[in-house]
């Protein structure tokens, strides 16, 4: 069986390769960007984790209707975003998340002794607000800073037009800043 | 001054997001996921298939039945309106008038017997008269019994009916005469044909008492308006 990096390249064409190896290669590129990506959402380990493994199920299982219009990357990102939503609209799975927040919020925590140390850095302090931003500035952020995607890629995950996409991204820049001239 | 968000990717991966990772384990779930959604699906059990099929038949039936219920209910109420609409049109000779009928005739022209009653739009009068009397005192006696019935059985005057009444435009008659006997009334009732002499009987259609005799087979055929 090839390998990721046989291929060269993040993208590669995925005729040549059997159902489970194109699975085993997506998953190769994309399952700490995919997981990381859904803890910025529900920002809870385990949850992302689930999540994650739902994320490349359904490639899996949609293979068939990626159609080269977008790069298998976009392709991912955009059935993590939709999952992640999805669960965050879902009034039952609120519920649940919320009651299992609270009752192992210090098992899922991902913060080690060396991280609550430096916790008030500056760097952290970023972090937190940009965690702490509504969803709809918090996810353009995300995808443009830290999965450092193109407007032109973020508006086809969302599925929104390129101006609303650079609005958004705006104004979640001033209030990201307002926040963290607050709280200096 | 350098955007600060720029060095998110680094402040995340290092910091927040460094123990987030898709480990192993979590791999081999979405293998086991992606084998189970190829694996055919398993057998159903003898019981599920006996669960689901009375549950089919027995939804089948109950759907049959409401059908075949909805189904006679027009038909079987428009029947009985039918029914109810014919019976309203039928005027009802009841006991009370026929008993006063039979008192005059008993009383009045000294009957032997007589005994009435209604089925449906069909009157049934059995009378039976004393020896001496000849055959038209029991049709003269017959037609003053029948007025009598008709006339109280009509709200309007007897003799504006020419002293028919209108009962005979909706119920049929049958008479039943007879000009001897010593015999118990109820005996003789129940053996009609054997020993009543006479048949008169109205249509309603044309309201007029016709006479036939049922003893014997030349059968005489008389004929007179009540």
């Amino acid at each position: 069986m090839k390998t990721v990096s046989e291929y060269g390249s993040n993208e590669f064409n995925s005729q040549y390769l059997s159902q489970e190896e194109w699975l085993i290669h997506i998953m190769d590129l994309y399952q700490d960007k995919v997981i990381r990506l859904a803890y910025t959402y529900v920002k809870d380990r385990k949850l992302a984790e689930d999540l994650a493994q739902e994320v490349f199920v359904k490639c899996y299982v949609h293979k068939d209707n990626f159609r080269n219009e977008s790069s298998v990357k976009t392709w991912v990102y955009a059935i993590t975003v939709n999952l992640c939503k999805d669960y965050l609209r879902s009034g039952w799975k609120k519920y649940i998340h919320v009651i299992d927040r609270f009752g192992k919020s210090r098992q899922s925590s991902v913060l080690t002794p060396e991280l609550s140390i430096v916790q008030k850095s500056e760097h952290e302090a970023l972090a937190e607000q940009v965690l702490k931003l509504p969803l709809k500035y918090r996810e353009v952020i995300l995808l443009y800073y830290y999965k450092e995607l193109t407007v032109s890629e973020i508006s086809q995950i969302l599925n929104k037009k390129e101006p609303t996409i650079r609005t958004i991204l705006q104004r979640g820049r001033d209030m990201l800043r307002r926040k963290l001239e607050k709280g200096r | 001054m350098e955007d600060p968000l720029k060095q998110l990717p680094e402040i995340l991966n290092n910091g927040r997001l460094k123990s987030i990772a898709f480990k192993e384990e979590h791999r081999q779930k979405v293998f086991q996921k992606t084998r189970d959604l190829n694996k055919p699906p398993a057998p159903k059990s003898l019981w599920y298939h006996w669960f689901h099929q009375s549950l089919s038949l027995a939804l089948g039936v109950a759907f049959i039945f409401i059908f075949i219920q909805f189904a006679e209910s027009m038909p079987l109420k428009m029947d009985k309106n039918k029914e109810a609409e014919n019976t309203s049109e039928i005027p009802y000779v009841n006991q009370a008038i026929l008993t006063k009928a039979r008192h005059d005739m008993r009383n009045h022209h000294d009957v032997t017997g007589i005994d009435a009653y209604q089925k449906g739009d069909t009157l049934t009068v059995y009378i039976m008269f004393p020896e001496d009397l000849t055959q038209d005192e029991h049709i003269f006696l017959t037609e003053s019994y029948l007025k009598e019935v008709s006339h109280l059985t009509l709200n309007e005057p007897y003799a504006a009916q020419e002293n028919l009444g209108e009962l005979w435009n909706y119920v049929n008659v049958k008479v039943y005469t007879t000009g001897t006997t010593d015999n118990d009334m109820q005996a003789d009732l129940l053996q009609l044909d054997q020993n009543f002499e006479w048949l008169g009987s109205i249509n309603k259609h044309d309201g007029v008492l016709k006479w036939e005799r049922i003893t014997d087979n030349d059968k005489v055929q008389k004929t007179g308006n009540l």
